[in-house]
C-alpha cells in the first residue's frame, strides 16, 4: 500500500507499518461485522479484477449544521472552537475536510484544508519524528517546533522510545479530546484530520457496510430500485450519518455498485482527496476573477503524475499574494454575493473525492434480491439536529449573537 | 397515506405554488412562457404588495375562464374561454432585484434575501456557459417572475397580455421588461434530437428535490426557479458525426439508451457503446438504468453531458448529489441566416446552490460547455461551444401564502403605514 498522496515520506519500516495498519484496520472492520476473512464485495486491496477506477465526490461544507441551523449559523460554528477544546476540536467538520481559518486584525489572512488521515500521521510519528517534526514546523511556518508539543510527555529521540510510544504520545497530543496541541487544534497549525469521525477506521466501516446490493420496491411507481441513502442509512447501524455531504453519496454510490455485482476495493494510494475548487466564483474588490495561484495545492499527486489524471491533494492553503495587499476576507463569492468572512465557505468550493477501484459488472452478481423492509425515520431525528443546536446554544454562550 | 404517497396523489402541491408537474405520471403542460415584471421606480411596498395581489387573484379567475373585460359573455362564449384557459397555472418568483437597495428607495422588501439568489454575472454567467456577444444586458434579471404553463399557447401567451391589461387599466406600478416563450415536444426531445428536457428523478424523491427550508424562514416550503434561455448553436452541432454526438450527451441517439462504454475503430476514434434499449424482457436493473443511467467506468463516458450534469447519480436525498427537477422549454426565434433557437433551461430545486456548483465544479459543468472532455485525447470529440446564455436569473418561488404567495415579506411597515 503507498502511502496517502503518493507521498514519500515514509522510512522503509514506517512503509511497511502503514500497509499494515490499514490491513489491520480492514480486519477488524470484517471482525465487527462478523464476517472471518473476506467481504463478498469489497476486497481488502486492489487486484487485477478491480481494474477501473471511479471516484465518489462531495463538496466540503459540513450539510448537518446547515440544515439543522440556519447557512449563516453554521459558518460561524463550524469555525469555533469552544476555549479549553472541551474535547470539540473541529467536532463538526465532518466530511472528510476540516480547515483552520487564519486571521489577523485587518480579516482572514488564509484559510488551511486538509484530508490527511489521522491513521498515516500516527504511523508517520511513529516511525519517522524528525521528519514529522520537521513537515508540523513547516505548516505552522516556523523553522521548528518544540517536540514536547507533538509528543506530549515523550522524547521522540530517545533511544528508549518505541514506535508504540510515540505514536500514542503524538496521539495525545495532537489527536487528543482534552488538552490539544496548538499544532493541530488550529491556534498554530492544522496538521491532519481529528474529527472523531475523519478516520481510515470510519470509512472502511462505511464501504464495508454500505457495499450491499439491497433494493427496495418504490413506494410510488412499483419499480424495483436500489435503496436511498434515507433508506440505507437506518439499516447500517451506525456506519453513516444521514444529513451529510459526504456519507449518503458513499452510501448511495457503493450500494449501486453491488447491485451492478461489482467488486470494489480502495485505489492506492488510499487516501480522501481534494480533487477540485470553484475558484471562479471568487472576485477581487475590483470584480477581478482571483488568480488560481492563490490556491495552494500540496501532500498529493497533481494530474500529470496520475494514471487517470485524478489529482490526488490532500492539503490546500487559500491566500491572497502578498502584493495583491488583500485578504481572504476581501473576497467576494458571487454565488452569494456575500464577502468570504468564515472558513466554511471556502470549504464550500472544495470539491473532496475517494477514488475506488472496482471489477466490470456481473463479477459478483448478486442474484435475486428481495425487496428490503425500510425503517420510517424523519428527517430532523436521522440528522441528530438535536445535537448541532445544543452546540449552537454553547456557542452563543460563550461568544454571543 | 405515507408521506411519498401524499406528495404523489394528483394534485397535490403541499405548498409549493402551481406549475411545477411533479406528480407520478404528470407531464409538464407543453406551453410556456415567462413573463417578468419591474417595479416602478419610487413605488412603494404598499404599491407592489397590492399589484402583485391583483395579478394573482386576476390570474386564478382566469384559469377558471373569467376573462376580465368579457364579464357577461353568453353562456357559450364563456364555456369557450374557459375550456381555452383550462389547465392554465401561474406561478410567482421573486428576483434578485426585487431584494437590490441600490435599484429601490424605498426598500420593497424587509425579509432576508435567499443567501444564493445572486444576480448572474455581467463578465459571464457561469465558467463554461457564457453570454451571448453583443448582449450588453441580461434581459432575465428584473423583480417579479410570472410563469405561465398550460395546455395551448393562446392560452399563456393571452396570460401574459392580460396582467399587461390589468397594469394599464389599474395603473399598478409595475412594467414588464422581458418576455420569454417556449413549448415543450411530445416525442420528449429537443433541438439536439436527443431524449432532453425530462426529469429523471423518482417521483417518490421529487419533493425532497424541490421544497426550500426555513433558511430564510419565509421561503419553508416554497422552491427555487433557476431559468437560463439558452440558445443552441444547431448548425456547429449538425457538423458532428452521430457517433461524435452521443459522446458529448452521453446516449444513444435513437434509442435514448445511456452509453456504458467506447470502443475504438481502426483509425482510433472513440466510437460510442449503448446499453440495448428496454424490451419485453429487460430486468428490474436494465429499466432503472434506461431512466437514470448510473455511473460508468468509461473515462470519456464520464463526461458527457449526462454525466457531468448528475456526476454523482444520486438520489436528492444525498444533497451532495446535486439533484435539480428539471422542466425545460424549447424555443424558436427566427430561421433566417442561422437558426436563432434553444430551451428555457427551467428547474426548480431546493436550494439554488446545487446549481452555482453544477455549473462552476470543474468534472461537472464548470470546465465544459456542453459535454465531453476537456482537453480531447486523440479519437475524442473535440471540444465545441454549442450553448450560450441569451437571459437568465435566479427566483424564489415562495410557498402559497394566505394573500399570494410571498406576500408577507413585503416591507410592513412602509405597507401600512
Amino acid at each position: 500500500m503507498n502511502e496517502p498522496g503518493g507521498l514519500d515520506e515514509l522510512s522503509a519500516a514506517g512503509r511497511a507499518a502503514w500497509t499494515r495498519r490499514v490491513e489491520e484496520c480492514i480486519a477488524e472492520v470484517l471482525t465487527d461485522l462478523g464476517l472471518d476473512s473476506h467481504h463478498r464485495f469489497v476486497l481488502a486491496a486492489p487486484d487485477t479484477r478491480t481494474r477501473h477506477r471511479t471516484a465518489v465526490d462531495w463538496p466540503g461544507l459540513p450539510l448537518r449544521p446547515v440544515e439543522c441551523l440556519t447557512r449563516h449559523q453554521a459558518l460561524a460554528l463550524l469555525d469555533w472552537t469552544p476555549s479549553g477544546g472541551e474535547g470539540r476540536i473541529r467536532r463538526l467538520q465532518e466530511e472528510y475536510v476540516e480547515w483552520r481559518v487564519v486571521r489577523d486584525d485587518v480579516g482572514i489572512r488564509r484559510v488551511e484544508l486538509t484530508t490527511e488521515l489521522s491513521d498515516y500521521w500516527r504511523v508517520l510519528a511513529a516511525f519517522d519524528p524528525q521528519r514529522t517534526l520537521d513537515l508540523v514546523a513547516s505548516f505552522a511556518g516556523q523553522p521548528s517546533v518544540d517536540p514536547q508539543a507533538v509528543y506530549r510527555g515523550c522524547d521522540p529521540f530517545s533511544s528508549s522510545s518505541t514506535p508504540e510510544e510515540r505514536e500514542a504520545a503524538f496521539a495525545g497530543a495532537m489527536l487528543t479530546d482534552g488538552e490539544s496541541s496548538p499544532y493541530n487544534d488550529g491556534r498554530a497549525a492544522i496538521t491532519c484530520m481529528a474529527q472523531w469521525s475523519n478516520t481510515l477506521r470510519a470509512l472502511a466501516q462505511l464501504v464495508f457496510v454500505a457495499t450491499n446490493p439491497r433494493v427496495a420496491q418504490d413506494p410510488l411507481s412499483g419499480r424495483i430500485r436500489c435503496l436511498t441513502c434515507d433508506e440505507a442509512i437506518p439499516l447500517m447501524d451506525g456506519a453513516a450519518q444521514a444529513g451529510r455531504a459526504s456519507d449518503p453519496v458513499l452510501v448511495e454510490r457503493l450500494g449501486r455498485l453491488a447491485y451492478e455485482g461489482r467488486l470494489v476495493a480502495f485505489d492506492d494510494p488510499l487516501g480522501v482527496y481534494i480533487q477540485s475548487v470553484e475558484s471562479t466564483r471568487l472576485r477581487t474588490p475590483d470584480d477581478e476573477p482571483v488568480p488560481g495561484d492563490w490556491f495552494t495545492f500540496e501532500r498529493g499527486l497533481a494530474p500529470s503524475q496520475t494514471t487517470d489524471g485524478r489529482p490526488r491533494w490532500q492539503r490546500l492553503t487559500f491566500e491572497p499574494s502578498a502584493d495583491s495587499g488583500l485578504r481572504v476576507s476581501d473576497l467576494l463569492d458571487l454565488a452569494t454575493e456575500q464577502p468570504i468572512g468564515h472558513g466554511g465557505q471556502v470549504a464550500d468550493l472544495v470539491q473532496v473525492a475517494l477514488v475506488l477501484r472496482v471489477s466490470d459488472t456481473d463479477v459478483e452478481p448478486p442474484g435475486t434480491l428481495e425487496p428490503t423492509e425500510l425503517a420510517q425515520a424523519g428527517a430532523e431525528d436521522a440528522r441528530r439536529c438535536p445535537d448541532i443546536r445544543r452546540e449552537w446554544d454553547d456557542y452563543l454562550a460563550q461568544v454571543g449573537q | 397515506m405515507t408521506e411519498a404517497e401524499r406528495h404523489d396523489s394528483p394534485g397535490y402541491t403541499g405548498r409549493l405554488q402551481r406549475g411545477i408537474a411533479f406528480q407520478r405520471g404528470r407531464r409538464a403542460a407543453p406551453c410556456y412562457r415567462l413573463l417578468l415584471l419591474n417595479a416602478a421606480t419610487g413605488a412603494t411596498p404598499e404599491a407592489i404588495h397590492d399589484g402583485v395581489l391583483a395579478i394573482d387573484e386576476m390570474l386564478q379567475r382566469l384559469a377558471a375562464g373569467e376573462v376580465r373585460e368579457l364579464a357577461g359573455q353568453p353562456a357559450d362564449r364563456a364555456a369557450a374561454s374557459a375550456e381555452l384557459f383550462a389547465g392554465l397555472e401561474h406561478l410567482v418568483g421573486f428576483g434578485r432585484r426585487l431584494f437590490d437597495a441600490d435599484v429601490h428607495d424605498p426598500m420593497l422588501i424587509d425579509a432576508p434575501r435567499p443567501d444564493y439568489l445572486a444576480y448572474l454575472p455581467a463578465d459571464g454567467p457561469f465558467p463554461a456557459l457564457r453570454w451571448e456577444q453583443d448582449r450588453g444586458v441580461n434581459p432575465g434579471e428584473a423583480d417579479i417572475a410570472l410563469q405561465f404553463t398550460g395546455d395551448r399557447q393562446a392560452a399563456v401567451n393571452c396570460a401574459a397580455v392580460e396582467v399587461w391589461k390589468l397594469l394599464m387599466d389599474e395603473a399598478l406600478p409595475l412594467e414588464p421588461v422581458a418576455s420569454f416563450d417556449g413549448f415543450s415536444r411530445h416525442d420528449g426531445r429537443g433541438w439536439l434530437e436527443f431524449h432532453d428536457g425530462v426529469s429523471n428523478i423518482e417521483s417518490s424523491e421529487r419533493h425532497a428535490a424541490l421544497e426550500a427550508r426555513a433558511d430564510p424562514p419565509w421561503m419553508a416550503g416554497g422552491t427555487y426557479m433557476a431559468f437560463l434561455r439558452l440558445t443552441v448553436d444547431l448548425a456547429v452541432w449538425r457538423t458532428l458525426s452521430r457517433g461524435e454526438q452521443e459522446l458529448l450527451v452521453g446516449r444513444d441517439k435513437l434509442s435514448g439508451a445511456a452509453l456504458v462504454g467506447t470502443r475504438h475503430d481502426g483509425s482510433g476514434a472513440a466510437i460510442p457503446v449503448a446499453a440495448p434499449p428496454p424490451g419485453e424482457h429487460t430486468d428490474n436493473r436494465g429499466l432503472a438504468d434506461f431512466i437514470d443511467p448510473p455511473q460508468t467506468t468509461d473515462p470519456l463516458v464520464e463526461t458527457s453531458h449526462v454525466h457531468r450534469a448528475n456526476q454523482v447519480r444520486g438520489s436528492p436525498a444525498a444533497a451532495a448529489a446535486l439533484r435539480m427537477f428539471r422542466q425545460g422549454y424549447e424555443f424558436l426565434e427566427d430561421l433566417v441566416g442561422r437558426p436563432r433557437l434553444g430551451l428555457n433551461f427551467v428547474s426548480f430545486q431546493r436550494d439554488l446552490a446545487v446549481v452555482h456548483h453544477v455549473l462552476h465544479l470543474p468534472g461537472w459543468l464548470g470546465d465544459v460547455n456542453f459535454g465531453g472532455p476537456t482537453q480531447a485525447g486523440p479519437g475524442d470529440p473535440q471540444p465545441i461551444r454549442l450553448v450560450s446564455v441569451a437571459a437568465g436569473g435566479f427566483y424564489a418561488v415562495p410557498p402559497v401564502g394566505a394573500h399570494f404567495p410571498g406576500a408577507e415579506i413585503f416591507a410592513r411597515e412602509r405597507r401600512d403605514g
